[in-house]
């Protein structure tokens, strides 16, 4: 097994995981448990390619991809906050919005069913990084992949700051502690939630950015793949701390590319079983989680 | 009128004529009269105008006042109830006595039939909104959408043949939205009805090939049951994960639905299922005594629906006449009241997942025993999905599931075809669906019907995630 295709393969794949984690996480942090994750992934990678094949830049299709993720993140917030509305189901609500919104508007403005693969369009250029490039093994493990990769390196140690070093970051976490003492302390729950989901959503916009323009430029229906549930489990995993979500998004990209790779190798093991595996990894971490839960309360 | 006969005021039948123009006009002339219709009986029964305004102008907009008309004229008026202390009459949903306001005590037959007709009102309004927000969608994209509904009801609704295939898409969709409107009751948010369903299929397929002896009846009995225990015990995973360790169970019943739909494809497509020279991935075809007739000619409509229709009995009994419906809903209600009180809170949950299950391994041989006759791999079109949508909408209601999947049934049945007659993609229906879940989930305060419940029901979440 290439171990170096591997290693550079898991950095691609725990791209959008780390970044959806991170909006999973301050969605954690402010109290709400994100299910619209994976919708907003979706409709930010709609867009990107969309606004990037119509404003003729992949970069402009990265920012406008960032915006709708936003825009279907104030949606959200909008149902769930000023609505009150419940989180779950709207949450399901939104992604059925996005696949079937998608879907159909795929059909409507290109007359395309499936995939969309615009003429023309860009993909992301390739980063070389300077220095770094000519380390051997190491250079080509992190070296030579899409801007947004690194972007998300990046955004792991920007939203642990943010959380524990700026003042609305506490503000943040203090509604997730405990909102009737947050309110009593003269913080805005609602202002925080609608930050936190908002940001959550331009960060998952981003991702979806990342799938569609950061390898191939094209969309494919449903292509987020459950990437949203995968970071989500991978929040609950960490307890929704920066560091260790950004390990666990790591760990499942890891078992991703695994599977991939094993596909191809053609092993004894029946291909849906790997394709099973990120599931049962997710049920038993939050088995994991409970259990060591409620050991602590001492059962 | 020159030349041109028209039996009725143009208005009044516009909406079933053609010609795009004017039909909008009929279905704002329909909308104003429901308005103002339903606006004077509410007024003269009940003193709160603006809601049945709003009703009336919603449903009305659809026809939904030939709905809405006799419910009120007939039914109501029938639903009084006398006071016990002075004998005054008061409306069926009143709370207290109109004249010396004695708070009612029982509940009668009365309130049981308008929280019923409630349902069936909420149910309708909401589709109606929903195909009302997808027409706007539909116009925004520059297509017909009058055209475009006419075509999904015809093909829905239109023909005997019609019918029938829209009974057999609501078939699987009574029971995964009953299976998911028993756990939503006891607040346990089960998406994996869908799981369940696969499981369930592939026991069914699995009794249906391999005990080929056994005669027609009690073979089909047999699947069914298999099936049945299947998905129940496949609800039981995430069940006792949720009863013993607390996870919570709404990422892992999703988690789990992907689970089944892998293991019942490996099962076909390598495994001990596996049929050498099948082209696709699918099982033996079942023995052919226990393959369901076919019983309208041109359909696949079979007797699962008859099936279904018992099942809802059997679990509206089960909610409002037994001890596990009773606790069902307490634990539903407040969990720790619940304990409180002595209800066996796990047990409870292990009960009504296994339950929930069941409902959904039925679905799932439904499709096996009177639609494919053999277990393909991935067959579901998210069956387990329209049901959580069904069971949200009727408020886990059972009746409220059956109307609410006969009408999806149309909907889905419907929009098969409306990509094969007109040029709108078949994703309108996720849309539309979309649209229905987000009107559910924002509640749109349609409780016009009854004052009491408005005032008692605050914005409770269907289930609180546990954080």
């Amino acid at each position: 097994m290439d171990w170096v295709n591997l290693a550079a393969a898991t950095l691609r794949i725990s791209t959008p995981l780390l970044m959806v984690g991170m909006a999973g996480l301050l969605s954690y942090q402010v109290g709400l448990i994100n299910i619209a994750l994976e919708g907003m992934m979706l409709g930010g990678a709609f867009a990107g390619v969309v606004i990037g094949y119509e404003a003729g830049s992949t970069w402009l299709g990265v920012l406008g991809a960032t915006l709708i993720g936003a825009a279907l993140g104030a949606l959200f917030a909008l149902a769930v906050i000023t609505l009150r509305a419940n989180l779950i189901v709207s949450g399901l609500a939104l992604n059925f919005l996005a696949t079937g919104g998608t879907a159909y508007l795929m059909d409507i403005l290109y007359d395309q069913s499936g995939t969309l693969a615009p003429q023309g369009l860009q993909k992301l250029p390739v980063v070389q990084l300077p220095l770094i490039e000519d380390i051997p093994t190491l250079g080509r493990i992190v070296s030579g992949h899409s801007p947004l990769v690194y972007v998300s390196w990046v955004l792991v140690p920007l939203t642990a700051i943010f959380l524990y070093r700026t003042v609305v970051g506490g503000h943040i976490r203090a509604v997730g502690e405990h909102a009737e003492a947050a309110r009593t302390a003269g913080i805005s729950v609602r202002r925080m939630q609608y930050l936190a989901l908002i940001l959550g959503g331009a960060l998952c916009g981003l991702a979806g950015a990342h799938l569609s323009l950061g390898d191939l430029p094209l969309f494919r229906e449903k292509m987020t793949n459950d990437r949203g549930f995968i970071a989500l489990a991978a929040v609950y995993f960490a307890a929704a701390r920066p560091g260790w979500t950004a390990l666990a998004c790591l760990l499942f990209g890891f078992f991703e590319a695994l599977q991939f790779r094993l596909q191809l190798q053609k092993t004894s093991v029946p291909n849906e079983f790997l394709q099973m595996l990120p599931y049962v990894m997710v049920v038993l971490a939050l088995v994991v989680i409970s259990v060591r839960k409620e050991w602590r309360k001492g059962w | 009128m020159s030349g041109q006969h028209t039996p009725l005021p143009y208005w009044v039948i516009a909406p079933f004529l053609g010609g795009s123009g004017t039909l909008w006009w009929g279905v704002l002339a329909w909308g104003v009269i429901g308005a103002a219709l339903t606006a004077a009986l509410v007024h003269s029964r009940d003193r709160r105008w603006w809601g049945g305004a709003l009703a009336g102008l919603v449903t009305g907009g659809a026809g939904g006042v030939l709905l809405l008309a006799p419910l009120w004229f007939v039914l109501m008026p029938l639903l009084d109830r006398r006071c016990q202390r002075c004998g005054a009459l008061s409306v069926a949903t009143a709370a207290a006595c109109s004249r010396c306001g004695a708070e009612f005590t029982e509940r009668g037959w009365a309130e049981t039939l308008s929280g019923l007709a409630n349902n069936v009102a909420r149910v309708v309004i909401t589709l109606e909104l929903a195909l009302i927000a997808g027409g706007i969608v539909l116009e925004l994209s520059g297509k017909d959408a009058l055209n475009t509904y006419r075509v999904l009801f015809e093909w829905g609704l239109g023909t005997p043949r019609a019918r029938a295939n829209s009974l057999l898409a609501a078939t699987p969709l009574i029971l995964t939205g009953l299976g998911t409107a028993i756990a939503f009751r006891a607040g346990i948010f089960n998406v994996g009805v869908e799981g369940s369903l696969y499981m369930g299929a592939l026991a069914a397929a699995w009794v249906g090939f391999t005990f080929t002896d056994v005669p027609g009846l009690l073979l089909i009995a047999l699947a069914f049951a298999v099936a049945a225990v299947a998905g129940g015990l496949w609800g039981l995973v995430p069940g006792y994960l949720k009863a013993r360790l607390r996870v919570d169970e709404v990422v892992t019943t999703i988690m789990l639905n992907y689970v089944a739909i892998e293991f019942t494809s490996y099962m076909v497509q390598s495994g001990p299922f596996f049929v050498p020279g099948m082209a696709n991935a699918m099982s033996k075809t079942i023995a052919k005594q226990a393959q369901l007739p076919r019983l309208i000619k041109g359909s696949q409509f079979n007797a699962t629906f008859f099936l279904a229709l018992v099942c809802v009995v059997v679990v509206l009994l089960i909610m409002t006449r037994t001890r596990l419906g009773y606790e069902t809903r307490l634990i539903g209600d407040n969990p720790l009241f619940a304990r409180w009180s002595g209800v066996l809170v796990g047990a409870t949950i292990l009960q009504v997942m296994f339950l929930s299950g069941a409902l959904g391994g039925l679905a799932g041989a439904g499709q096996v025993l009177g639609v494919h006759y053999n277990f393909t791999a991935r067959f579901s079109r998210g069956f387990g999905f329209d049901g959580l949508t069904i069971a949200l909408l009727a408020r886990n209601s059972p009746v409220g599931v059956l109307i609410g999947a006969l009408l999806f049934g149309a909907l889905r049945s419907g929009g098969t075809t409306i990509e094969l007659f007109t040029d709108v993609p078949i994703d309108l229906v996720d849309v539309v669906q979309a649209l229905i879940i987000f009107f559910v989930a924002v509640d749109l305060n349609l409780d016009f019907l009854s004052r009491r419940r408005r005032a008692a029901q605050p914005q409770e979440p269907v289930a609180t995630p546990a954080a």
